[in-house]
């Protein structure tokens, strides 16, 4: 399964958010390779759905959510939100779409700041954007401009100017040379070592001295900048001081209803701190903190994997209430396939950076076409005290590197159908039924047991008529 | 996640213990004062006394009922500690004490001003580095490890003497020269504070809610920075205050008639043998200080560990 490809995306027009061919690579330190966390995964979702993304620890699923939301922006691919590209804005343009898409995080307590009270960690998105609606003087946007400018541009002048820098050595060294020569009185060597450093300087020179003077007159520019910046945003600051109380009573209010629907006890609450609650409490929290700006997507990246079992069911309630009561579109990424299936309206199955299957939740557990997959599911504990757990049942072996990722399809690996086509070819992504998608060569066809054979077989049950 | 007790945390542990094991584990100190857990301790706050009552001292110099620290009491040279003279006089007859008083003026302003220095602009510096990385991290720290290269006694010294040569407004150029030679080390641990939070969870939740990056450093990132960085300094500002000695003990700090910490050791030097108490007495009142600074900057770090552990 290198699942590429497209064929399960839905037209534009029905698809509110949309991946297609999402490459995100991380470089190795100095190394110059590449982890290829996710390489070529295409996902649309359409509006009130919820796509539930499933795989392996270390598969890229929180790396495909934080690539949707530009946070960092994929290295490849593009993104569509309500049919605009994300992926070509400009990062002033994309700050202002952030709210309509929000993200909520594993680790529920350190996605909270903890000198922070609660009041004003669910009321910060709320400041920042009353913050906004005062515009900023033409000074202080210069400085961002100059700022973002800057860095780029003394880059490429160094890249043109760094040769300077061995000729300036070069050129040090036989001056150091003439010197010891000087020493000696021996004439003709002083007379051209000397000639040489000087040429050698005035070539380092000419690649140097440029340089240093546009780092200079950036520097100075940025400093100037940065220095008048804050004194013009003075009269702003004034006039935001003027409008503080109306806007911390209007944010208190919608703080206070927001923490009720997520069934946080206001009356106590608003001032303790995140390490004050439990973790299924700060979850809350942090699902109040991406509600209050009312947005059309959040993503949710394991909101319950560090919870009780207990705590999760009801995590999971709030969300779909508050699905319910907000018009919301969800992704839902998780590896417990249970709390997928339960949640979502079409599940993804991802693998080592790739698509494997995508479809109905209810057909693709049923009837899983995609190897890995079924492996998956049958990795899944009973709680039944009769069956024994098959010793052969879920994936044998181990995630295979992905700085190294195996070739062609790439959980030929670790699958009991893999052929030599599998290693030669990757798997594009095609329909095996309604709504049913799957990239493999050997999908697993309705009725076919599938390997390794064992006592108790996963017999893949044909739908009934 | 590991959860470490906050100490005040602590409620009643002991009366569990004892139940579970039969040892007498002695219940936790209770202050005096408050009835709460002591959380600091005595040495603490006698560190705290003394810096309050040196500070005190030096700033109202001039209005205590001392002696004028340049007035040279004529048959009492070399004199040791008296009622009169708690610390004695020197060898031109001058009150120690009061001089040991005036001095402090000197230490105290250009270390908590060259303090003040590097920590206003080595922070921002630190903040900026740590946060952006990249092109800025590797311009940044490369200039900072180029003035970290140099020896620093030595840099300053090259520095006042080239500019100020003649004396006439040391105090201005010690203060500017140690306020920049301590940028570099300050943005350093600034930025290495900056680079362990900015990669935290709540960082990239305010960047998502579309936080301006000025908004994120300054509201998200600092307040997470700052009580690393406020027991550093006073620890740094120890360290200050030994180089202005060191300077002034060669001579070239604030000139007589100014007296200065250094200046006097280095004036009594000379007497060791026969007055010691001349060269003695600063270098105590000196030693005090250093050690006050760098234990009240060590157990607030201890403090802020604590807390930050718990997450």
């Amino acid at each position: 399964m290198a699942g590429s490809g497209t064929a399960h995306l839905r037209p534009d027009d029905e698809a509110l958010l949309a991946a297609e061919d999402l490459v995100v690579e991380f470089p190795v330190g100095n190394t110059g390779l590449k982890v290829h966390a996710v390489s070529g995964i295409s996902i649309d979702v359409a509006e009130g759905e919820t796509l539930g993304l499933v795989g392996e620890s270390g598969c890229g699923k929180s790396t495909t959510g934080r690539a949707i939301l530009q946070s960092p922006a994929p290295t490849a691919g593009e993104v569509r939100f309500e049919q605009r590209a994300l992926t070509s804005l400009d990062p002033e343009a994309m700050r202002r779409t952030r709210p309509r898409l929000q993200m909520i995080f594993q680790d529920p307590i350190s996605s909270l700041n903890p000198r922070r009270t609660i009041r004003d960690v669910v009321a910060e998105p709320l400041d920042i954007w009353w913050a906004e609606s005062f515009p900023r003087p033409v000074v202080a946007r210069a400085f961002d401009d100059v700022s973002r400018w800057i860095p780029p541009t003394l880059r490429r002048v160094w890249r043109y100017a760094h040769y300077g820098l061995p000729v300036a050595g070069l050129a040090f060294a036989f001056w150091v040379v003439s010197e010891a020569v000087e020493g000696k009185g021996s004439e003709d060597w002083l007379g051209w070592t000397q000639v040489v450093a000087a040429v050698l300087a005035i070539v380092a020179g000419v690649f140097l001295v440029p340089f240093a003077i546009v780092f200079a007159a950036m520097g100075l520019l940025w400093l100037a900048l940065g220095i008048l910046a804050p004194i013009t945003g003075i009269p702003r600051r004034i006039r935001m001081l003027r409008d503080r109380r109306r806007h911390r009573a209007e944010a208190d209010q919608k703080v206070t209803e927001v923490l009720d629907s997520v069934g946080i006890d206001t009356s106590t609450a608003l001032n303790r701190k995140p390490h004050e609650f439990s973790g299924g409490q700060a979850q809350r929290i942090s699902i109040a903190r991406a509600l209050i700006l009312e947005p059309k997507v959040i993503i949710c990246d394991e909101p319950v994997s560090a919870l009780d079992v207990s705590v999760q069911a009801q995590i999971l309630n709030l969300l779909q209430e508050m699905k319910r009561r907000y018009g919301l579109t969800l992704v839902f990424i998780a590896h417990d396939l249970a709390v997928v299936k339960n949640v979502s309206d079409r599940v993804a199955v991802m693998y080592l950076g790739k698509l494997c299957e995508v479809g109905d939740p209810d057909v693709l557990y049923e009837q899983p076409a995609h190897p890995y997959t079924a492996a998956l599911l049958s990795a899944i504990p009973i709680p039944d005290p009769n069956r024994r757990p098959e010793a052969a049942a879920g994936v044998q072996g181990e995630l295979p590197s992905p700085i190294a990722p195996p070739s062609g399809c790439r959980f030929r690996t670790r699958c009991p159908r893999a052929t030599d086509r599998c290693a030669d070819e990757e798997p594009q992504i095609g329909a095996v039924g309604e709504d049913h998608y799957v990239a493999c060569h050997y999908p697993i066809q309705p009725g076919e047991a599938v390997e390794p054979a064992t006592e108790h077989p996963v017999i893949v049950e044909p739908t009934p008529a | 996640m590991t959860e470490t007790l906050r100490q005040t945390d602590v409620t009643e542990p002991t009366e569990l213990a004892q139940i579970e094991t039969g040892l007498e584990i002695p219940p936790p100190e209770r202050s005096l004062v408050t009835g709460r857990k002591r959380r600091f301790g005595f040495m603490f706050w006698l560190a705290v006394t003394f810096l309050v009552v040196l500070l005190f001292s030096a700033f109202f110099a001039n209005l205590l009922p001392i002696n004028d620290y340049d007035t040279a009491f004529s048959g009492r040279s070399r004199e040791g500690p008296t009622w009169d003279f708690p610390f004695g006089n020197d060898n031109i007859g001058q009150d120690v004490f009061s001089r040991t008083i005036h001095g402090a003026r000197v230490s105290l302003i250009v270390s908590g001003v060259a303090t003040l220095i590097g920590v206003f602009f080595g922070g921002l510096i630190g903040l900026i580095t740590g946060y952006f990385r990249r092109t800025v991290d590797a311009v940044v720290t490369s200039m900072v490890d180029l003035v970290l290269a140099f020896p620093a006694l030595i840099l300053a010294l090259a520095i006042i003497l080239f500019f100020d040569s003649e004396g006439e407004s040391r105090m201005f150029w010690l203060i500017v020269t140690l306020g920049l030679l301590s940028i570099p080390p300050i943005a350093r641990i600034v930025r290495a504070s900056v680079l362990t939070v900015a990669d935290r969870e709540f960082v990239q939740s305010a960047h998502l809610l579309g936080a301006r990056n000025g908004r994120i450093m300054f509201r998200e990132i600092l307040p997470n920075v700052i009580p690393a960085i406020l027991s550093y300094s006073l620890v740094f500002m120890a360290v200050l205050v030994v180089v202005e000695s060191g300077i002034g003990f060669l001579g070239l700090s604030v000139p007589p008639p100014q007296p200065t910490w250094g200046d006097m050791i280095n004036k009594g030097r000379n007497e060791l043998e026969i007055a010691a108490h001349i060269a003695l007495f600063p270098a105590l009142v000196l030693f005090l200080t250093v050690l006050s600074l760098n234990y009240i900057g060590d157990k607030l770090r201890e403090l802020f560990d604590v807390r930050e552990s718990f997450l």
